[in-house]
């Protein structure tokens, strides 16, 4: 019995399996025909585009912000001329394309010279060599045509983009040939801009290409984030073009400026000269690489008394109308030589006394530097630190320095008479707006920023730091007496006469720093500084208005000479250069003006005529402090 | 006769096994065709999602260089290289030339536009001020 089954079920198993087997050939076969057998495994990683960074300012139109760089996918061309030849399609009646046919259409579709094409196009031991990146569509319909050309090779890639040629260069960085952040933004949100590579897996055929039937994975691609910035192309744009107008004016060898939004602590504008094109980094100089207004260190000079006088308000320690001597040589207590090697204040020290206030005017070293030598090297150092010296304010950028500020412990006599006047300090330009952006945001510092949000391609917001938080560095009174110390700068009487804005007004600060050569002061060598707000926020419009109009930017401008020049003082220099930067700035942001009757009575030139005439006036009544401010040490 | 009985007995078993088996077989059969009906089909849709997704790829590809065309056509230096090619000269307008308007159409406060047609209706209240403002400034436009 048992035989007899197994001799019957025995055929049966082999006639399925066969039948099974044929029929499942046979329908493969028919139905599916592949090109050829799998023989090895595929995997391919697919390129996510990098995500794009945005400006402020939003297309009326489509309500979106303008890009200024952006990931753009276009062809890289290659050119294999050992294959040129005998891949080229025949065409019966027509003679095979020659080398040199084939290197004329090449140059004239991706517009390069004929003479270097053609060297390439001979030159049979180099292959691949590279011909251009290009979006154009011709080109790319025409080159992968073999009937006109053959033996280019064509590849998709990712061109970056950066619309805005060289402005904003320091900001926006560069990527390297690698496609990864080198500089800038593009260095700080690398990772996010950069997004995950989708992967393909599956089979492949003989040839190494796809058999797409046999796909078993695909993992799209996750585009980059977008980075939006806080900054304002126009307003970039004019303060670029400004800053490189008053360097070449002024004869200067650099120059940088930055402009914040005065109640959050926004970077607007943010500038350095010598600047570079972000597609050529690596040509680039490196002096035109260096960020100046983060990643570079100065003495700020006069600039920092007003953070000595808000210290020395804000602790109730003088008022502004507080009277100070003069006299340089004066002894303290016991004989004591207390106001130890303080610089002159040149020939305007005429007056026995002067108040707070008028040495804020005038930029008095003699009485600034008693009042910090006054206040002591702790309180003074406490205030710094409050106002953001010594350490980086983290603002989105890589390299952002931190600039010098020693302990009160290390302060030796000069160092707290000379602090005050902001020699012995380094700081960065970031660092002084900021500071003067507490003084304009009524005492409270916003740490600036420079890239507003982040988003991914689904639209969500990415976190990418930690929250900000203002702090409150001095009172609201202290922060309005300051501006209302500060209004007399910018004025005829003051160092900034070439600052003032037509009507605007300014509360700033000049400083003209001398710059170190070895162990000492270089004579004759200065980097000049104006820090302004504007408005100043204690002028009221009319007077029936209730309040000031508030302050709206804080601008910074340091002019940066290797040479003696005529106009190397902050208020003769950097004035100048504050002064046209802050009338575009103004506009661009429509801030009604303060002073408008300013408006109504001057234009542009009668107004500078009307500040000089002023100006004359105050020296003729005061001849020891009128006249052309050259010789001051503001 | 027994015997005969014995195979046709048997003979009936297989007749029935074979019926069993053809059917099986015919099933089995069935669903090979039916699956490689499902599998080719599906293979060949396969192919045009892929020839989709390509020309959808193609597409985004070919928007993308557009827009960064166009982008790139209004850049600040782009613009103001357009304009001079025409020979035009565009500045942002003066303070006395814009009015600022609240959401019911009233001039904000501490404007050079209002201050100077203040002066200019003399005498004039604010009310009418406001509506030779409005006017003022839509004319401008």
């Amino acid at each position: 019995m048992r035989g007899e089954n197994v001799r019957f079920w025995l055929p049966v198993l082999a006639l399925c399996s066969f039948s099974g087997y044929t029929s499942y050939k046979l329908v493969r076969a028919h139905l599916a025909p592949t090109t050829t057998e799998p023989r090895y495994d595929f995997k391919s990683e697919v390129v996510s585009s990098r995500g794009a960074i945005y400006d402020s300012t939003r297309d009326p139109v489509t309500g979106r912000n303008y890009p200024l760089v952006k990931s753009t996918p276009c062809w890289e061309f290659r050119l294999d001329p050992v294959v040129m030849t005998s891949e080229v399609v025949r065409v019966k009646g027509e003679k095979p394309r020659s080398r040199e046919a084939m290197a004329r259409t090449i140059s004239q579709v991706l517009h390069l010279d004929y003479a270097k094409t053609l060297a390439m196009c001979r030159d049979t031991r180099s292959r691949y060599q590279f011909l251009k990146v290009s979006s154009d569509q011709r080109a790319h319909d025409i080159l992968k045509n073999k009937r006109y050309v053959a033996g280019v090779i064509v590849q998709d890639t990712h061109e970056r983009r950066y619309f805005e040629d060289r402005h904003l260069a320091h900001v926006l960085g560069c990527v390297n040939k690698e496609g990864v952040g080198s500089y800038g933004i593009e260095q700080r949100f690398d990772k996010l801009l950069r997004g995950v590579p989708g992967r393909i897996r599956g089979k492949r055929d003989g040839q190494g290409r796809e058999i797409v039937e046999k796909r078993v994975e695909m993992t799209p691609p996750v585009p980059g984030a977008d980075v939006y910035l806080t900054i304002n192309r126009h307003i970039q744009k004019d303060a670029e073009d400004s800053l490189a107008g008053g360097v070449a004016e002024f004869g200067a060898a650099a120059g940088w400026c930055v402009i914040l939004d005065a109640q959050s602590g926004d970077v607007l504008a943010m500038a350095s000269y010598p600047d570079f094109d972000p597609c050529e980094f690596g040509k680039a100089p490196e002096s035109a690489k260096i960020n100046r207004v983060t990643a570079f260190t100065y003495e700020p000079g006069s600039v920092m008394k007003v953070i000595t006088a808000a210290a020395a308000i804000d602790r109730g320690y003088v008022r502004p109308d507080s009277l100070y001597s003069t006299d340089r040589f004066e002894k303290g207590p016991g004989g004591d030589p207390k106001y130890y090697k303080l610089p002159g204040d040149g020939s305007h020290v005429w007056e026995p006394r002067m108040s707070v206030k008028d040495a804020i005017v005038h930029s008095s070293n003699i009485v600034i530097g008693k009042l910090g030598y006054e206040l002591g090297p702790a309180t003074l150092h406490s205030y710094m630190k409050k106002f953001g010296f010594g350490e980086q304010t983290g603002v989105e950028l890589p390299g952002e320095e931190v600039g010098i500020l020693r302990p009160p412990e290390r302060w030796d006599k000069a160092t707290r008479s000379r602090a005050a006047i902001g020699q012995g300090v380094s700081v960065t330009a970031i660092q002084l707006a900021s500071a003067y952006q507490a003084i304009a945001n009524d005492g409270v510092r916003m740490p600036p920023r420079i890239v507003a949000k982040v988003l991914n391609a689904d639209g969500e917001a990415v976190a990418f730091g930690p929250p900000r938080k203002g702090e409150r560095v001095v009172s609201v009174e202290t922060s309005r007496q300051l501006r209302e110390m500060m209004l007399g700068v910018a004025s005829p009487e003051g160092t900034a006469r070439r600052a003032a804005l037509r009507g605007y007004s300014v509360a700033g600060k000049t400083g003209t720093a001398q710059k170190v050569r070895g162990r000492t002061y270089a004579p004759g060598i200065y980097r000049a500084t104006f820090c302004g707000i504007v408005p100043s926020g204690v002028v009221k419009s009319a007077p029936q208005d209730a309040d000031p109009v508030p302050p709206r930017v804080v601008i910074l401008v340091t002019l940066d000479f290797e040479e003696k020049r005529k106009f190397h003082q902050g208020g003769n220099s950097a004035g100048p250069v504050f002064k046209r930067i802050a009338q575009g700035t103004l506009r661009r942001l429509e801030v009604a003006p303060d002073r408008p009757d300013e408006l109504l009575e001057y234009d542009d030139e009668e107004f500078e005529r009307m500040m000089e005439s002023r100006a004359k006036k105050v020296a003729e009544e005061d001849p020891m402090w009128g006249g052309e401010p050259l010789w001051r040490m503001d | 006769m027994r015997s005969n009985r014995k195979v046709s007995k048997r003979m009936s078993r297989i007749s029935v096994h074979t019926m069993h088996i053809g059917a099986v077989m015919l099933m089995l059969f069935v669903m090979v065709i039916l699956n490689q009906l499902a599998s080719s089909s599906c293979n060949q849709l396969m192919k045009i999602v892929d020839q989709k997704d390509k020309e959808l790829m193609r597409c985004d590809a070919e928007l993308e260089r557009t827009s960064s065309a166009w982008d790139a056509m209004r850049s600040s230096d782009n613009l103001d290289r357009a304009l001079m090619k025409f020979g035009l000269s565009m500045h942002i307008p003066s303070a006395k030339q814009v009015i600022h308007m609240d959401e019911s159409g009233h001039p904000l406060p501490s404007q050079t536009s209002v201050a100077l047609l203040r002066q200019r209706v003399q005498g004039g209240i604010s009310a009418q001020v406001s509506t030779h403002a409005g006017g003022a400034a839509r004319r401008r436009r």
